[in-house]
């Protein structure tokens, strides 16, 4: 149980810095949606009647690049609560990261309703922070490992539960001391939120592997599907609509989410038009799921089988993000990230008491619950 | 959840607890959060009621038990003042 005991104490420690500057990035990154919505940089559709026509997207496609002919369409989104598509446009072939141009267009009008300025406010940086710490891959792999950490810290503190439990009660907090007081709310808050920790710290860590992780399903995908198409030239898109069109007749349970136009950059193919699909669940609306359709012929479509590490990938990120419940939800993981940051400071505390504190007050404390007669 | 252990303890210092005694309350509560979290996985309406309850079930508990400090260790005082 000694063994145990520092366990949770190293790992905990190791972590803990890492897990503070989490939680309290993580707090504001839970509203994002509301937050970036109250700070209105998101555009709206203007009111219309309840279905009018839409028109057809390479129709919208076209009134972007009247508004920016210098520049190559990437990918176009398609709002789901909103008439509206997003074409992210590029100055170069192949994107630089921060010069995309993100035009709103009205699906019903054609009318480009404006640009989304260039994302670099606020919740980004917390983004950052919260992700990589501004290191890029390196970081968001050492937060990945730090989830680890944290993981092995929960399941310690799981075990080392016991011994300080067994004489009492379920919920008891003692108030002879502070530290007394302190030990048991730790224990308390630990205990009850373990699930949710878990959760949150391991699909956290999951979410760290996303990079290398579709890299490596590309690396193994990727190639086979595009041999045939080698050192072809890139190929103008004949008809978007018509791709799209025949994606939802061919996968009519799914929603087309986005497109990546014909693109030599490596997130694309020269020779297709990638249809982006997703489910119509809660569940499996996070399983973004490719279609490639020849880019001159939209009869012609592969659509490569997800690996199972990919899916895993995606059902681990609304369970990060707490993201899937509405707003309810979203205020339950605000309080239960509270709740353990309350968690992490009183452990901090607990050890530098221990550490600092009197040899005599540390003995009746810790002792005590393992050692006291009966 | 937590009662049956109370009546043979007059007070904090209570007979040892076997680990089932320990950690059948934490993992009720476990079981509870866990099926709360993938419920809401499942879909909308129900679903997410379902998962929004599950979860309420450890910040309840946390402000319960934080809120009457005393909570256990007074002889059958199972109305907890919850009044912090």
């Amino acid at each position: 149980m000694r063994l145990w005991i520092q366990v949770h104490t190293w790992t905990s420690l190791i972590s803990m810095i890492f897990l503070l500057m989490l939680c309290l990035t993580g707090l504001p990154l839970i509203f994002h949606d509301e937050i970036s919505h109250y700070l209105e940089d998101e555009i709206s559709a203007p009111a219309m009647p309840p279905g009018t026509p839409v028109l057809p997207l390479d129709r919208l496609i076209a009134s972007a690049r009247q508004q920016l002919p210098e520049q190559y369409v990437m990918f176009v989104a398609v709002k789901e609560t909103e008439p509206l598509v997003v074409v992210a446009m590029s100055p170069t072939a192949i994107p630089v990261p921060g010069q995309f141009h993100r035009l709103t267009v009205d699906t019903r009008t054609g009318v480009v309703l404006g640009e989304e300025p260039p994302r670099q406010d606020v919740m980004d940086i917390i983004l950052r922070m919260h992700r990589d710490m501004f290191t890029g891959l390196p970081g968001e792999l050492f937060l990945g490992l730090m989830g680890l950490v944290f993981a092995v810290s929960i399941v310690s503190g799981v075990v080392v539960y016991w011994p300080f439990m067994r004489r009492l009660q379920f919920g008891t907090v003692r108030d002879r001391s502070t530290r007394l007081k302190w030990l048991d709310m730790h224990n308390l808050l630990g205990i009850v939120t373990v699930s949710w920790t878990l959760a949150v710290g391991v699909t956290g860590t999951i979410n760290t592997l996303a990079v290398p992780l579709f890299d490596l399903w590309r690396a193994q995908t990727m190639p086979a599907l595009l041999a045939p198409y080698q050192g072809k030239p890139l190929a103008e898109a004949a008809s978007v609509e018509a791709a799209v069109d025949a994606v939802r007749t061919a996968f009519p349970d799914r929603l087309v989410a986005s497109v990546t136009m014909p693109t030599t950059a490596r997130f694309g193919s020269p020779q297709h038009v990638i249809v982006w699909t997703k489910g119509r669940t809660p569940f499996t609306a996070r399983m973004f799921t490719p279609v490639m359709v020849d880019a001159r012929d939209s009869a012609k479509m592969v659509a490569p089988q997800l690996a199972w590490y990919l899916r895993a990938l995606q059902v681990s990120r609304p369970l990060h993000f707490g993201d899937y419940g509405g707003l309810p939800l979203k205020i339950i993981w605000a309080l239960l990230d509270v709740i353990t940051i309350i968690v992490l400071c009183s452990g901090l505390y607990l050890w530098a008491a221990k550490r600092w504190g009197s040899k005599r007050r540390l003995a009746s404390v810790v002792a005590a619950p393992v050692t006291a007669s009966p | 959840m937590s009662s049956s252990a109370s009546t043979s303890a007059p007070s904090a210092r209570m007979a040892q607890l076997s680990t089932w005694q320990v950690f059948r309350a934490p993992l009720l509560v476990g079981i509870v959060a866990a099926a709360g979290l993938v419920f809401g996985l499942f879909g909308d309406g129900m679903w997410d009621g379902l998962c929004w309850l599950g979860l309420s079930v450890p910040i309840l508990l946390s402000l319960i038990y934080s809120a009457g400090w005393n909570f256990g260790s007074q002889p059958g005082s199972q109305d907890v003042q919850v009044d912090a």
